[in-house]
């Protein structure tokens, strides 16, 4: 299989990640809930992983590192656990479906206001510019991708994050696409609040995603429950990591992600991302070439986007298209609008979908030659699918 | 006799106590926190047998918030 899926979840994964799963099953018990050697030392192995999670971003508090099921439960908790009555909100217009619809909801219920900040491709000035526009004087939070799950377009964060700073509104960060693929220090950007995955560009195993809470406002927790911890008390323990993690954690999880951020380190991010940039940039080059292909962005620059490229073929459905290169070529990739309409409104709204390219560390361009072939045996053959 | 048992929030804390004080060169166990007396406290600690007294220093320094010390063999 050629796999050109990884900003949903990357694969392979690596052999050291796997294996680190499968030692996590020997030897351990439930961490933080008992006094002996093998539930001890499972909290020690999560207290690792929280270090290696927090020295990726330069963030040195391993116990604001909240261990998630998901970027999505991250993001939850930031919104519904921040926002009270009253409160506007700016977003992007390329938010993923896990902001826009807790944002939405929250609207709808008449809790808070939100606007939604225009992101102008290649031209930072006026990104910023868009979010400074829709500050008022009840903005409480901003949240914001990282770069878009659909066109690898890249936000000015540290910019947007410094704007946060100096009308003191609430900055989040929605790395989904970024965290392991760029390098990311949060007080660089300034950000109160940074969500991710640990499945995408970190490789660890699905279920894994993490919250680091940079700022003393911490938002209420979303659930309630057994922590381990000031038993006797019937409220909810405010002290960190507890008050996000009732209930077991995924440790076999974040056994794996703690193996896969040592397998990002030893490959260096910078070299990730400057592996994956060559290869969609080679596809951006032979693609922009054929006919009959749709691109809906600027050629791929680090400074401006992240290695993922979306495309259409005229006439072709992208569905269909993804479902032909799978049986014919066994080469994966997603179609559709990848949870985000709302980027689809405002870079291409014409298109019901489009095919997303998105590499990883083991995609080489073999792989990339291969998909280019077989988008331009497409575009001369139309009608096979139409 | 030094209060060798230096008492934390819960297990995250407690560990991060004890690889600070690793680094500082003094060994320590991490531990639930006994009962004491008949109060279950719930919590973790570390266990310091030599030079608890720097430990707690040390810890205090670095800002962490201790929530008692006994010795283990009191309780």
């Amino acid at each position: 299989m050629i796999y050109l899926d990884n900003a949903a979840t990357s694969y392979p994964k690596p052999k050291m990640v796997i294996d680190a799963v499968n030692k996590s099953f020997i030897h351990t018990a439930n961490p933080g809930r008992s006094g002996y050697k093998a539930s001890i030392n499972a909290s020690e192995l999560l207290f690792k992983c929280r270090e290696k999670i927090g020295k990726l971003v330069n963030f040195n508090k391993p116990e604001n590192v909240i261990l998630m099921s998901s970027c999505t439960m991250a993001l939850n908790t930031v919104i519904k656990g921040t926002l009270k009555k009253g409160d506007h909100v700016i977003i992007s217009s390329l938010e993923h479906n896990s902001v826009v619809r807790p944002i939405k909801k929250l609207a709808d219920e008449r809790i808070i206001t939100y606007d939604v900040a225009e992101v102008f491709e290649g031209d930072n000035d006026k990104t910023v510019d868009s979010f400074r526009r829709c500050i008022k004087d009840n903005t409480k939070l901003c949240i914001c991708t990282h770069a878009s799950n659909v066109f690898g377009i890249k936000l000015p964060i540290s910019r947007i994050g410094a704007l946060c700073r100096y009308y003191g509104i609430l900055f989040c960060v929605d790395t989904a696409q970024t965290i392991g693929i760029c390098d990311i220090d949060i007080e660089e950007i300034g950000a109160d609040y940074l969500c991710a995955p640990g499945h995408k560009g970190l490789y660890g195993p699905m279920g894994t995603g993490f919250l680091i809470i940079n700022n003393e406002k911490c938002p209420v927790q979303l659930i309630e429950g057994g922590t381990g911890s000031s038993s006797l008390d019937n409220n909810q323990p405010q002290m960190l990591p507890d008050k996000y993690e009732s209930g077991t954690v995924n440790f076999h999880g974040f056994c794996g992600l703690s193996a896969s951020i040592d397998f990002v380190n030893r490959n260096k991010v910078s070299n990730i991302e400057k592996h994956e940039m060559n290869l969609i940039s080679h596809l951006y080059d032979e693609l922009s070439n054929m006919e009959s292909v749709n691109i809906y962005t600027n050629k791929p620059e680090s400074q401006y986007h992240v290695p993922i490229l979306s495309f259409n073929v005229s006439d072709v459905d992208c569905n269909t298209l993804a479902a032909h290169l799978d049986s014919k070529y066994n080469i994966s990739l997603r179609a559709g609008l990848h949870c985000s309409p709302l980027a689809h409104e405002n870079y291409a709204k014409e298109a019901n979908g489009t095919l997303r390219v998105s590499p990883s560390l083991f995609t080489n361009m073999s792989h990339i030659k291969m998909l280019i072939n077989s988008i331009y045996y497409v575009t001369k053959n139309k009608k096979i699918l139409i | 006799m030094e209060n060798r048992l230096i008492m934390f929030q819960n297990i995250t804390i407690a560990v991060r106590a004890k690889n600070i004080l690793e680094k500082a060169g003094i060994h320590g166990y991490v531990q639930k926190t006994p009962k004491i007396g008949n109060k279950a406290v719930c919590g973790y600690s570390v266990f310091v047998p030599q030079k608890a007294d720097l430990a707690a220093e040390i810890l205090r320094r670095k800002g962490f918030n201790i929530l008692g010390r006994t010795d283990s063999n009191s309780i």
